[in-house]
């Protein structure tokens, strides 16, 4: 590994190296470093939170005490005239003089910000903001990006394993048997784990308590491949991972164990009850282990892979092995490097197993390709998807920051020039330029940090807020850590000097006789004032223009037409396999004996049942229309669903032609379909489809089509029409109770389960959730960036009104005399308010022109974010900088007002 | 420079030095075996970080105390620095231990601390 790189931490620490003297730095930091590093490393190792905190805070004391006595020596070898001056001194200037200036300057600068309370404290809000808002959006980067995995032993070892095709275009799971083939015969892995994070609803029970629990299914090495440490007992054993079903022990999450178990030492060797079947308990998690990244939400319970078959007997034996005709790809792949290997060695080791499958078991691995990537946090789409999403909220709280410091820039401007005399008289009697800029820029160093101290406590609350606005279940704590501290007080430094230079090197820069005879004001400080607002007013139009657009793309996801309704809407999906109904007729009747019981519920105005649910996956068959050839190549793929006669009606899914199912007809489930237009018209173009047949490559008799109905979305957001065909009834295994409710589904949650139950208690439920939940998912991407951006896009425009207003308001106080004069000699107030807005308004029309080209430029970069509009939306361009020059003005008007007061004689006299 | 330092001008040392001379005392280590060692010996009355032990190690080598090393065999890492013993170090070690022996033993002869050898 190059010096330059590894984990932030030692990013962060060479950075704060700079306290050192430089010659100090020079001859020790590399080492410095080393040991650092070794110590991170092992900590690291041991896995401990709470160790990296201490380190962190030794090392930062560490360094301060280092850097102090280092320093010291350097200046105590200037007074007893040392060889060398290590500082830049003049005669008599001693370094004694530059600590002292400073600490004089220090002393200074408080007590001008004290004595004006007011200013000190809306900067310092400002910066806040600004900083804050930084300080939130970097948290989040480092969580997601940087941080390794909790109690993992040497993350950076891991790869992940997807399997993939020729031209590479997916990043997929693979199925179980191939997972067994490549841990078992690879030259390249110390290890090889396989999990499903796609958790599974348990209700769990003990002879106490009974509850509900999600479980992920693991291979019997993950713990140990990964490298965890057990908080108690231990992990799995190889022969509870070897064959399916005899084994029926788990794991408890940390979390788990406190809840449910009230943290009990004796747990281990206790049982439990999962869905029913009796599980042994045989170790707990360590506190805050939760997998490899902070994406997947981690689990209460981890049970061995071959506990599948009993503990979601819904899914079948091709789950765990290759059966004839099924495949399944379920399993998420994660391998240890064995000593010395590279990842591109290991993946040509992989990819030779792929080809040893392909020729041995064509018929489930035909043109598969594998490869893998070093980073173990999670797939690659959805890794770019947030770095993009991260991308561009880093950009938008930096514009945001921008503005903040231009407000700041402005105010202090504006505090600068009510101070021109005090600074014209010190220039007077012989204090250096330098001597006062450096004076100035202490008194923002000091604003600055200020802010960043406020920043940083506001990103502790605003942390954590964020996060629930990612679209990935990020169920860990945001917490602003070391680095991110380093990184507000780095943000405070360089608005310390973005903000305090131009106004410290502008008001130094005068004319000692000019000002001490009370000159006029400097036009510089205006134009400079200008240039700042129009800055402030351009980059805030580029950021409402974004917010905007977001919002209208969230709307357009909303306002799109699915083809269905899916508000008050309710799924109850239940499990009849193995619980006496592996027979389909009799699963049959349970459900028309549960409709109608769920049917009766007060407050349910239909129900039916679907194997299939929107945005839940999907189920696809191959079909012949009558009329054509039953030959290979004719056949079209058609996706499928099997539903209840009720099923229409329930979901709103208006019927065009012919008619739905019977009940009888469900019940015998004839050979009927349903079908939807699409399938219609690209079936039999032209030709009314009712009455004519559809064939399955098995079985000869066809299905008649009875009806048509219209074409909805059913898999994602923006698809375009697809096929799909209806078949009456439900397959014997997993079913969707869909209810339409009056009012909330989520309150008919109870009454539902109850009916479900009534009608038969020993059927399991598996979960129950509103309809609109799937769409939630689906739009929850446009949801984050319309939020996120749209609060900092107000934030930055209440921000620039705020310096305008500022800038105006001081533009009267400065010009009273010059209104006086006007007024005097018979301006009316209407001409002066004009003259004032005008000032204003210009300013805000110069920034919103600058805005506009700038937002042409830019929003091409959150096209591919955008769902239903284009970036270049015409209402958008149009609507928002009107919006924003109006409030522009509105933020000139008071001062504009107040300038009409101001009285003549008043004015005039007070010079 | 020039002067050889007696053993008499280096002791007493203070705590952090000694302990740095006694992590030494062993085999060659490199600086975070150091610390390591140092933060064990001196408990939890301070710990030490990256930048007090440079300092000491830099003070220490001043006055010819340790020298650096050639890592043990096996040691992959070139940047990684050793250090050990140099004789004069080992002595003032031994000296430094001595007359802490020589103190404790007076602290007990004053029942400061019990005397747990004639127990």
């Amino acid at each position: 590994m190059p010096a330059q790189e590894g984990p932030l931490s030692v990013v962060c620490y060479r950075f704060l190296l700079v306290v050192l003297p430089r010659r100090f730095r020079a001859e020790a930091g590399e080492q410095l470093i080393q040991v650092f590093t070794d110590e991170y490393r092992d900590l690291r190792r041991r896995g401990t939170r709470l160790g990296t905190a201490r380190l962190w805070v030794t090392s930062i004391l560490d360094l301060v005490a280092t850097a102090l006595a280092e320093h010291m020596i350097r200046i105590r070898r200037v007074f007893s005239g040392g060889k060398r001056s290590l500082l830049p001194s003049g005669p008599g200037r001693g370094g004694r003089h530059l600590v002292e200036d400073f600490i004089m300057d220090l002393r200074l600068a408080v007590r001008s910000l004290i004595k004006t309370p007011g200013f000190t404290l809306l900067a310092i809000l400002i910066l806040g903001l600004g900083i804050g808002a930084n300080a939130t959006i970097f948290t989040l980067a480092n969580t997601l990006f940087f941080e390794p995995p909790p109690h993992v032993a040497n993350p950076d070892e891991l790869v992940r394993i997807f399997r993939t095709n020729e031209e590479r275009s997916f990043a997929g799971s693979l199925s179980y048997p191939d997972y067994v083939h490549y841990r078992d015969h690879n030259s390249a892995f110390d290890g090889v784990l396989a999990y499903s994070s796609d958790p599974i609803a348990l209700t769990v029970g003990t002879e106490e308590v009974r509850g509900s629990a999600e479980a992920w299914r693991v291979s019997y090495n993950y713990f140990d491949v990964l490298g965890v440490r057990p908080a108690l007992g231990r992990w799995f054993t190889p022969e509870e991972g070897s064959t399916p079903g005899t084994h029926l022990v788990a794991v408890l999450s940390h979390g788990f164990w406190s809840r449910f178990f009230g943290r009990s030492q004796e747990v281990v060797g206790q049982t439990m009850t999962l869905n029913g079947h009796t599980f042994t308990i045989v170790g707990v998690a360590p506190q805050g282990f939760r997998g490899t990244g902070p994406l997947e939400s981690p689990p209460d319970i981890w049970v061995p892979i071959m506990t599948q078959p009993v503990i979601t007997p819904v899914d079948g034996d091709w789950l765990l092995e290759r059966v004839e005709g099924s495949i399944s790809h379920w399993v998420a792949v994660i391998a240890r490097l064995g000593p010395g290997i590279t990842p591109s060695a290991a993946e040509s080791n992989l990819t030779a197993m792929a080809s040893h499958l392909e020729e041995t078991y064509p018929f489930w691995s035909e043109g598969m390709r594998v490869f893998l990537t070093t980073n173990v946090a999670s797939n690659p789409s959805t890794r770019s998807l947030l770095m993009k999403m991260t991308w561009l909220l880093l950009a938008v709280v930096a514009l945001v920051l921008l503005i903040a410091t231009a407000n700041v820039a402005i105010l202090l401007l504006a505090r600068a020039s009510t101070r021109r005399k005090d600074i014209g008289v010190r220039l007077a009697i012989g204090a250096g330029r330098g001597r006062v800029v450096r004076q100035l820029l202490t008194e923002s160093l000091v604003l600055s940090l200020l802010g960043g101290a406020a920043g940083f406590m506001i990103s502790f609350w605003s942390a954590g807020a964020a996060g629930r606005f990612l679209p990935v279940n990020l169920a860990l704590d945001l917490e602003p850590s070391v680095p991110v501290l380093v990184f507000a007080l780095g943000m405070s430094l360089a608005t310390a000097v973005l903000c305090g230079l131009l106004p410290a090197f502008q008001s130094s820069d005068l004319d000692v006789n000019e000002v001490l005879k009370g000159g006029r004001s400097d036009p510089r400080q205006h134009r400079a004032r200008g240039v700042l607002v129009v800055a402030q007013v351009a980059m805030s139009l580029v950021l409402v223009m974004g917010s905007i657009l977001f919002v209208r793309s969230l709307q357009s996801a909303h306002a799109v037409d699915l083809g269905f309704e899916m508000e008050n809407r309710l799924v109850v999906a239940v499990n009849l396999r193995n619980h006496g109904y592996d027979e389909a007729e009799r699963a049959r009747e349970f459900q028309v004996r549960a409709l109608d019981r769920l049917r009766a519920l007060p407050g349910v105005r239909s129900a039916a049942t679907a194997r299939m649910t929107p945005f839940r996956g999907n189920w696809t068959s191959e079909v012949t229309p009558e009329g054509r050839p039953r030959e290979e190549g004719s056949e079209m793929i058609a996706g499928m669903n099997s539903v209840s006669p009720d099923y229409f009606e329930t979901m709103g899914i208006p019927l065009l032609e012919g008619r739905s199912f019977t009940r009888t007809e469900m019940v015998r489930q004839d050979d009927l379909a349903v079908i939807n237009r699409k399938t219609a018209e690209e079936a039999w173009p032209g030709e009314s489809p009712l009455g004519k047949y559809l064939y399955f490559r098995s079985g000869e008799e066809g299905v008649q089509v009875v009806g048509v109905v219209e074409n909805g979305t059913y898999y994602e957001l923006g698809e375009p029409p697809h096929t799909q065909v209806y078949l009456p009834g439900v397959l014997p295994f997993r079913v969707n109770f869909v209810l339409r409710t009056a009012g909330d589904p989520q309150s008919h949650i109870a009454a539902a389960r109850d009916a479900v139950l009534g009608t038969d208690p020993n059927v399991a439920i598996i979960d129950a959730w509103p309809l609109e939940r799937n769409f939630q998912r689906e739009v929850g991407r446009f949801r984050t960036s319309a939020s996120l951006v749209s609060l900092f896009g107000g934030l930055a425009l209440l921000l620039a009104l705020v310096g305008l207003y500022g800038v105006m308001s001081y533009l009267v106080v400065e010009r009273t005399k010059e209104i006086g004069v006007r007024v005097a000699i018979g301006a009316s107030r209407a001409n002066v308010a004009r003259v004032v807005l005008w000032r204003g308004i210009r300013l805000a029309l110069i920034g919103t022109a600058v805005g506009l080209a700038g937002s042409l430029a830019t929003v091409r970069l959150i096209e591919s974010m955008l769902y239903g509009i284009t970036p270049y939306d015409a209402g958008t361009f149009v609507a928002v900088p009107v919006l924003l020059l109006l409030a522009t003005s509105a933020a000139c008007l008071v001062p504009a007002r107040r300038a009409t007061r101001v009285d003549p004689m008043v004015a005039l006299r007070s010079e | 420079m020039g002067r050889t330092p007696s053993i008499d001008d280096l002791v007493p040392l203070r705590p952090v030095p000694f302990a740095v001379l006694l992590a030494l005392s062993g085999e060659p280590l490199h600086g975070y075996a150091i610390m390591q060692q140092v933060n064990e010996t001196m408990g939890s009355r301070a710990i030490i970080g990256p930048g007090t032990l440079y300092r000491t190690l830099k003070e220490l080598r001043g006055k010819r105390l340790i020298e650096h090393a050639k890592g043990p065999r096996g040691s992959t890492d070139e940047r990684r620095q050793y250090y050990r013993l140099t004789g004069l170090g080992r002595r003032v070690a031994a000296t430094e231990a001595e007359r802490m022996a020589g103190l404790v033993s007076q602290a007990k002869s004053y029942r400061l601390i019990p005397d747990r050898g004639g127990r």
